[in-house]
């Protein structure tokens, strides 16, 4: 029978390796599939022409913007404190997710003066409530009800 | 689009421009009033770590006339959180001699060492760290495992402690003692599980893999009066005597370390940013000894089978540095735990 | 003998309701919960704080099902296969009988562990003592096998993913000896404990959802969900469970015994019920569509955990799960040690665990059940206004798991963006996830075991409990194989 032999100063490496041997024992299987598949349909076995890692028309500001805006966030907390970055941020991931062209629809509402009967003046309006709501009401929940460590 | 993300991310460095200039703090080096953050060395809220810094937080809380919460961290979290946070008061540690251990160990690094922190006042005791075996093993105290293992020349004796840790001290301690005594053949047979957390450590012993286990006296209390043989056990030996109990300690059974006598309590102190100002770690004092005189705080403490043990913190300092700098040679003559198992 | 009166049933109406917000909230859990409140109970004494702290518990374990079903997030770990049935039943306009049933499942499943807590205490303690480090490294491998049978189709990639999720849950420092691995210099701090489940799992779940919308531009999609339809079959009655009942016995079962195996994590509880209720099911190719059966065993299992894990507890004093671990502390708080005494001496605490066990689970069925058909309305909101606010909680939650640590929150972020990738390179994340859970208890007993036969393979094959489990693992397999060979021969 197989033995392993087990030391404590470096049985921290006993499984790890295990786990990576069958990691690559299940790579060459799947490749090997592949190639079987590949070989019955008569198709090469790389094939990168048809293959798009992004959905078609996708949303380079959406998808980006929310990363970008995360991580932003997460530095902001360290500066800022918990609260504030949250309404800030929270509120402009409304804004992205609800389309930033509304935006723009601000001095336009202003200077028409219609501020409600805009739509787009409206939605930002929710963003902002939405962010103010919902971050004081955590921070009050969470941070002073229950008293958990909030950054 | 360009332009699109180009406005959104100013708009977001603005607010957060706006906000920061405007926001004020007033300087009083005081504890008066703050929230105190207690990190704790212990993922677990139910170790003594948890329940020793818990019940002085709520005491030292209202003589400091703060609030004061207890955020179970891990240990390198909690010195690292140590480490980086403001001189403010509103961050202390509360933790064992796992501060110490940890760096004396190598398991984190000498930036973490108790130079780089402001050693506050010691706020209690817990002494009852204890060596347990199954109710049926052939000996009745740590001074009779070599005795049976010079009488027997088949038998072993396997210990279950934990690596880099307060039991591994009391192991090599008696390793030492038992190899200086009765020479190599017997410490030979005398071996090492590596165990994690209490509950492993009885499955340990309850499966028939190890015959001693280390843990704490309170924890294992019970099973030495229960009637199960299947999970029976007799404590074998305390590292210090506890108050009101009738089990021999390391002293008590001559084990001695370098032919000294050996004792060894599990040391809370409070640890403060390295920067902090004097004001606090005065004021600490003089709150913590307010508190150590308080009768509900001792029996707090004592229905736990911890102690009081009020030291301030310049005492503190010289204490915890002497205790490291006594174990750090012990530490180094140690053999490795790879010699020690089977 | 129990002191109840008007407070202990505010104590607990209240740990209920606190409970099932930290459950359902994306982020917190029962765990977090009970540790919150645990100085608190200082203030009362001991029976009165028990109804406060087993509401949490009860609470915070029900609580995950309801943001499983409506969004497809596990609002707790214990929950991840709850959503695998219950989102699909969602999507069909079926929420409200989705979360009907899930929480009638999760009462069946309390009360169960509750008769076996109250009933075969000292029997069943003795059992699961019996299981050493390698029984227990086999039942973890026993509910590994729930990637295969969850990966129907596409096998290899399936188990892939999931042992690359066992890889990744090994970063960190080894407990047996402090010694780090896989992990690079400057994160040696951040690292030392690994990656925290929490974060990796709302980071998988939610953060990438949230990706995948966004690339699509986060169309709003206007009531696709119907909830106030009249037809007959999309509600929920009580004849929904008819044909549940073996499903619901073993289930139960299965997340009783696991909470009664201390150190085995309660996630695999309902892991473990989902496969077997996939292996004995007549139709096992519609789990995973919107099944009710699944969503039985999935919810029956992880309620069934709370009476398991008190077993050990309250007989041995070792906890079955990291939940009742905290509970310790309340004990302890009190000076109360909990060990093989702890029934014979405290005899009215444990008729008060047990009073109060019954009384929170009620009180789960009764403030979840009917109020459950607004809350359900949440997957109307468009998702463009919720998101953020998903986004808020995970943040909190993640900080908060390991008590303020900024790093969690950058986990998140990062297993977000994997999810993602994942998603791409059509890498399942629910293997991952599963592989990410059990991979280090599959490392420790694992190594225990062998620590325990001076190194030898063969102590893996020499214990009677031991082959009964093998049994199981190979007819998983077996099953799982064969399911694997139909759904294949039907894509084609």
């Amino acid at each position: 029978m197989l033995t392993i032999n087990y030391m404590p100063s470096t049985s921290h490496w006993i499984v790890p390796p295990i786990i990576m041997g069958i990691l690559v024992i299940l790579l060459f299987v799947m490749s090997i599939q592949r190639f079987i598949k590949t070989k019955k349909e008569n198709q090469p076995f790389i094939q990168l022409k048809n293959k798009r890692f992004f959905e078609e028309n996708w949303d380079k500001l959406k998808l980006f913007g929310t990363l970008v805006l995360f991580i932003l966030y997460i530095f902001a907390m360290d500066v800022l404190g918990f609260l504030i970055a949250s309404i800030v941020f929270i509120f402009l991931f409304n804004v992205l997710f609800a389309g930033v062209m509304q935006l723009e629809e601000i001095p336009k509402a202003f200077k028409e003066k219609t501020y409600f009967k805009n739509e787009g003046f409206c939605s930002v309006c929710i963003s902002l409530l939405i962010a103010i709501i919902f971050s004081v009401g955590i921070w009050f929940l969470f941070g002073e009800v229950f008293s958990i460590t909030l950054p | 689009m360009k332009k699109r993300i180009m406005a959104l991310l100013m708009a977001a460095v603005m607010v957060t421009g706006l906000i920061t200039g405007c926001s004020k703090k007033e300087d009083v080096n005081s504890f008066d009033g703050k929230n105190i953050r207690v990190v704790i060395g212990s993922t677990s809220t139910s170790g003594d770590s948890y329940l020793i810094a818990e019940t002085v937080s709520r005491h030292l809380a209202k003589a400091l006339n703060a609030t004061a919460k207890v955020d179970a961290v891990g240990a390198v979290e909690a010195v690292d959180a140590i480490k980086n946070a403001k001189p403010d008061g509103q961050t202390i540690m509360i933790f064992h001699d796992m501060t110490y251990l940890g760096v004396s160990f190598g398991a984190y690094g000498e930036e973490y060492s108790l130079e780089n922190m402001t050693v506050g006042p010691r706020v209690a005791q817990n002494p009852g760290a204890a060596w347990a075996a199954g109710v049926n093993a052939p000996y009745e105290s740590l001074q009779e495992i070599p005795e049976y293992l010079k009488a027997n020349p088949d038998a072993i004796c396997r210990m279950a402690c934990e690596s880099g840790g307060v039991s591994h001290v009391a192991f090599v301690v008696f390793y030492e003692w038992v190899l200086e005594n009765y020479g190599q053949d017997v410490a030979d047979r005398i071996v090492v599980v590596v165990g994690g957390s209490t509950a492993d450590k009885c499955q340990l012993l309850w499966d028939g893999n190890c015959d001693v286990i280390f843990a704490d006296y309170t924890s294992l209390y019970d099973y030495t009066q229960t009637d199960d043989q299947k999970i029976a056990m007799k404590f074998m030996g305390l590292l210090d005597n506890i108050e009101g109990v009738n089990i021999p300690s390391y002293a008590d059974l001559g084990i001695t370390m370098n032919g000294e006598e050996f004792r060894f309590s599990k040391d809370f102190l409070v640890y403060l940013p390295k920067d902090i100002p004097q004001e606090y770690v005065d004021e600490l004092d003089k709150a913590m000894e307010t508190v150590s005189n308080d009768e509900t705080f001792q029996s707090d403490l004592e229905a736990m089978s911890y102690r009081t043990a009020y030291l301030k913190s310049e005492d503190a300092k010289t204490f915890i540095y002497d205790k490291r700098d006594g174990l750090q040679s012990l530490i180094d003559a140690a053999p490795s735990l790879d010699d020690l198992i089977q | 003998m129990i002191e109840f009166g008007l407070l202990q049933l505010i104590m607990a109406v209240l740990g209920v309701g606190v409970g099932i917000i930290f459950g359902a909230l994306p982020g917190m859990t029962a765990t977090m919960a009970i540790a919150i409140f645990l100085p608190l109970t200082y203030a009362y004494d001991l029976n009165t704080s028990l109804f406060l702290l087993l509401g949490l518990y009860v609470g915070g374990i029900s609580g995950g099902l309801i943001p499983a079903i409506l969004l497809n997030i596990p609002g707790t770990p214990s929950s991840i296969t709850t959503g695998f049935d219950g989102f699909p039943m969602a999507k069909r306009g079926e929420a409200e009988k989705a979360l009907k049933i899930g929480i009638t499942a999760s009462l069946i499943g309390g009360m169960f562990s509750l008769a076996a807590l109250c009933l075969f205490t000292p029997p069943l303690a003795k059992l699961a003592i019996q299981f050493s480090a390698v029984e227990k490294f086999l039942i973890i491998l026993f509910a590994l096998t729930v990637i295969a049978a969850l990966s129907k189709g596409n096998m290899t990639r399936g188990i892939f993913a999931g042992f690359l999720g066992v890889l990744v849950s090994l970063i960190g420092a080894f407990a047996d000896n402090n010694h780090l691995r896989m992990v690079p210099d400057f994160l040696k701090v951040e690292l030392r404990s690994g990656f925290q489940l929490l974060p990796v799992l709302i980071g998988l779940f939610a953060l990438t959802q949230i990706f995948q919308e966004a690339e699509t531009g986060m169309k709003v999609s206007k009531a696709t969900y119907d909830l106030n339809n009249n037809d007959k079959s999309k509600r929920f009655s009580i004849k929904d469970f008819k044909g549940q009942g073996i499903n619901l016995i073993r289930s139960s079962a299965i997340g009783t015994f696991m909470g009664i195996l201390p150190g085995v994590g309660g996630s695999a509880a309902s892991l473990l019920s989902y496969s077997q209720a996939k292996n004995f099911s007549k139709e096992p190719e519609k789990l995973g569509t919107g099944a009710v059966e699944g969503l039985v065993a999935s919810e029956s299992a992880n309620n069934g955990l709370t009476g398991g894990a008190l077993i050990p507890l309250l007989s041995l004093g070792i906890p079955g799960d990291s939940t009742t671990a905290v509970l310790v502390g309340a004990f302890m708080l009190q000076g109360i040690q909990v060990g093989p005494l702890f029934i014979t001496n405290n005899r009215g605490t444990w008729y008060t665990i047990l009073f109060a066990l019954a009384i929170c689970n009620i009180i789960m069925f009764i403030t979840m059940f009917y109020p459950i058909k607004h809350i359900a309305k949440v997957i109307k909101l468009p998702k463009n206004r919720i998101y953020p606010v998903i986004i808020l909680m995970c943040v909190v939650g993640a900080y908060a798991i390991r008590n303020g640590n900024m790093f969690d929150v950058w986990t998140l972020l990062l297993f977000g963006v994997i999810g993602y990738i994942f998603s791409k390179i059509n890498i399942p994340s629910a293997p991952f996830l599963i592989g990410f859970i059990l991979g280090r208890d599959l490392e420790k007993y694992f190594v225990d075991s062998i620590k325990g036969s001076g190194g030898s393979l063969a102590c893996f094959f020499t214990r009677p409990i031991g082959w009964g489990i093998w049994a199981l693992i190979i007819a998983s397999i077996l099953f799982a194989v064969f399911d694997n060979r139909k759904a294949r021969r039907q894509q084609a």
